[in-house]
């Protein structure tokens, strides 16, 4: 499929597993971000066909980084990536234009199953 | 398979409880219950209806409509409690329970009753309906259900919600504010102008969505019932199509959302299934699978200790590590499997109603001891063998009234099921105070029959009836009832009791009543037992069916006439040696024997060698025509081997 990802986490084990999934299903990562600034700057930079953000980041949240990018470019398809307990910042990010969200711990199948409604 | 199924899984689980509880409710009622009783039944019926309409079966609906407006009748003082109403409920739990079974075989329900009876589908509706606010301009009324296991329930409500508000004017939702707490389904409000194929492609695109519904909003807002059934059938779309719910009849009797709130966790959302809960639900097939796969890996594990033996202390320690754990989680396996007895018996005081009213009898039945745990597999085994005793004791046992009172008894036969935890058994004991069994009528057919018995019937012991009882076609009932006289005999009851590693005792006095004693191990998959040795082979015989083992070097066997005795205990103690039983000829004296007994007649079977004790896992077994009746099952040993289960009793 060669469709580009860039990944934005602040941790490096769950950036390289969401990189796993997302390769074997023939995804090319792009580019990685560790802070909702990188974030944004990078979406600028690469126009990625997919993002997956966390939402707690130092620096700037993901959901701020959600509402810059999708102000950047209202086409953006954003995948939230949360974990349970987070609802309401999920919620706060759909609202703020994230395209759907997965929960940690990740399963594979559902990543992929969001990632496919995601790019519809 | 789709996540309907396990809605439907789940909303059949629950209402066959609300279905015990109504029988119970109904019968504590006739024996002067009251308040309680009644209320209980009404909240059956009435969650039953609530969680029916969810599903769109409106058969179930309609029928669990008119049982709640009945018993609603009995709570208010306005209908009074007769056998004759207590009958037509009972009749009425019967009728839900087909309704129930035929809309889950089914897949939905034809709903032709509730086409008949729309008053009631109205009813329901509009009491559920009463307070659901509709927003001015709604052409369609979508329900939607997320599948149970879904994370963040309210967030992916939103998804669907905004998926669906891409392709349609969304007016509204229902719950208007969805909360973190919902319980997975939600209503949308749609305005003029959607395509309901394009609509419904659009929510399920939000993802995890089990079942959408769409329905125009008369048909909500409306009365029910006089609705064009074309267009409520097209519409339905579920998570699979061949799960899907068959095309609704016209008068749906589907609440409107107003009662959603506790029926969506009691019902079909899955309260059970929410994050939190205590208890989940786990399919019976997938219980048995694991306890048998656990019992296999214990097995193995046994054998890899073994094998580990002579490896370095590194390895043993991880292999025996190993074996400790693998032996806990068996336990807990089968710690899961135990239930407590009134999970299953608490149908029989219905059953044993039914019987004794058709049969004219009058009988007071006690059920003790139902919060005794048993493996469930052992009680669902064994429900049909005491329903079997139970309708004996009523139909052949207990008398009639005028016989009763001018035998001195009261005037209502007593009737009582006792389950009795002992140390590594349950003992059930089923007694009457009925007449007890003819002696004279058993000894003359069993003579007829060409059986052997003792030369007088007041020389039959209570084992000699049992065993006579048991002979496959005897029955001394002058006529076969239609109660006791359809399905098992006394032959299969025993036997099925058997094979389930379990033993019958009878006690009988003419005049007095019969007790049946059941004594079964507390957990079918693992039995103790005895592995021994006769020829080439090793059996297995449960510990139930072994009173001791004897050390056949340190006693004379004696010959009387073509037997063999040894003197044990004081007494004479028959010998049977397994060798002649299982054609095995083998070398040199046989060393022990295992003394069994079933009631006073007792015996001693010589084997080659006790080999030791055994944790055995009894396999169910289909015997070949023509095996020996002394193999009740196959086991597997702990070294992996497989081995045939004797049954010693079988012998005497």
């Amino acid at each position: 499929m060669g469709r580009t990802v860039l990944i934005c986490d602040d941790a490096i084990f769950m950036r390289s597993m969401i990189a796993d999934i997302l390769k074997q299903a023939g995804f090319e990562v792009v580019g990685e971000a560790e802070t909702g600034a990188e974030a944004v700057a990078r979406y600028r930079e690469l126009k990625p066909d997919l993002v997956t953000m966390d939402i707690v980041m130092p620096d700037m949240g993901g959901i701020d980084a959600v509402r810059q990018i999708m102000a950047e470019d209202p086409n953006a398809k954003v995948l939230m990536c949360s974990a349970m307990g987070q609802q309401a910042l999920v919620i706060e990010a759909i609202q703020a234009g994230a395209r759907d969200f997965v929960v940690k711990p990740f399963q594979p199948s559902r990543v992929l199953e969001a990632v496919q409604r995601v790019l519809g | 398979m789709g996540e309907f199924d396990r809605y439907l899984d789940l909303y059949l689980a629950e209402a066959q409880e609300h279905l015990g509880t109504l029988n119970q409710g109904l019968l504590a009622l006739e024996s002067g219950g009251g308040g309680e009783a009644v209320d209980a039944a009404f909240r059956a019926a009435h969650t039953v209806k609530g969680m029916a309409a969810m599903m769109g079966h409106d058969t179930v609906a309609v029928v669990a409509h008119r049982l709640e407006d009945r018993l609603d009748q009995v709570r208010s003082g306005r209908a009074e409690v007769s056998p004759e109403l207590i009958d037509e409920l009972l009749a009425g739990v019967d009728e839900l329970a087909r309704a129930i079974d035929q809309a889950v075989a089914g897949g939905g329900d034809g709903g032709a009753d509730a086409a008949t009876d729309a008053s009631a589908a109205a009813a329901a509706e509009e009491e559920a309906g009463a307070e659901l606010r509709i927003p001015e301009g709604t052409e369609l009324v979508v329900r939607v259900l997320l599948v149970p296991d879904a994370p963040l329930k309210s967030a992916r409500a939103h998804v669907v919600c905004r998926s669906a508000a891409a392709v349609c004017p969304l007016l509204g939702t229902w719950p208007e504010t969805i909360e973190e707490d919902f319980g997975g389904e939600f209503w949308l409000f749609v305005g003029a102008g959607a395509d309901e194929s394009r609509l419904a492609e659009s929510i399920r695109a939000g993802g995890e969505v089990a079942l959408v519904e769409i329905r125009p909003v008369e048909e909500v807002a409306g009365g029910g019932g006089a609705h064009d059934a074309d267009r409520a059938g097209e519409s339905v779309d579920t998570a699979d199509a061949e799960a899907a719910t068959q095309p609704e009849a016209p008068a749906r009797a589907a609440g409107a959302p107003e009662s959603r709130p506790t029926d969506a966790r009691t019902g079909v959302a899955g309260g059970d299934l929410r994050s939190g809960a205590a208890h989940v639900r786990v399919s019976r097939e997938q219980l048995i699978d694991l306890a048998d796969g656990m019992g296999d890996l214990a097995i193995l594990a046994r054998q890899l200790e073994r094998a580990a033996e002579s490896a370095s202390p590194g390895l043993r320690s991880i292999v025996e590590q190993i074996g400790r754990r693998v032996r806990e989680l068996q336990g807990t396996v089968l710690g899961m499997r135990m239930v407590p007895a009134g999970s299953v018996f608490d149908r029989l005081p219905r059953v044993v109603r039914d019987t004794a009213r058709s049969l004219g009898k009058e009988v007071d039945f006690r059920l003790e001891g139902r919060d005794i745990e048993l493996d469930r597999e052992i009680l669902e085994e064994l429900l049909d063998a005491v329903i079997h005793i139970l309708r004996n004791a009523i139909d052949h046992g207990i008398e009639s009234r005028e016989r009763r009172l001018a035998a001195g008894k009261p005037p209502r036969g007593q009737l009582v099921l006792r389950v009795i935890r002992e140390r590594s058994s349950v003992l059930l004991e089923i007694e009457d105070d009925g007449r007890g069994v003819d002696r004279a009528k058993v000894h003359a057919r069993a003579r007829a029959l060409g059986l052997l018995v003792p030369p007088s019937p007041e020389e039959m012991t209570d084992e000699d009836i049992l065993r006579l009882l048991s002979q496959p076609g005897f029955s001394t009932a002058e006529q076969v009832s239609t109660v006791s006289g359809r399905g098992v005999g006394m032959d299969v009851v025993v036997t099925r009791i058997r094979a389930l590693g379990g033993g019958v005792s009878l006690q009988t006095v003419e005049g007095r009543g019969t007790t049946f004693r059941l004594r079964m191990p507390i957990t079918l998959a693992l039995v103790q037992a005895l592995r021994v040795r006769v020829g080439e082979e090793d059996y297995v015989v449960p510990i139930t069916h072994v009173t001791e083992a004897l050390d056949l070097g340190q006693v004379r066997i004696t010959r009387k006439a073509e037997r063999e005795f040894i003197r044990h205990r004081g007494k004479q103690l028959p010998v049977v040696r397994m060798r002649a039983v299982l054609g095995t000829p083998s070398e040199g004296e046989e060393a022990a024997a295992i003394v069994t007994e079933l009631g006073d007649r007792r015996a001693a079977l010589a084997v080659d060698k006790l080999v030791g004790r055994e944790q055995i896992i009894v396999k169910s077994f289909d015997a070949a025509v023509g095996t020996l009746k002394i193999f009740s099952g196959a086991a597997l040993l702990s070294d992996g081997r497989p081995a045939l289960v004797l049954d010693p009793i079988s012998v005497l």
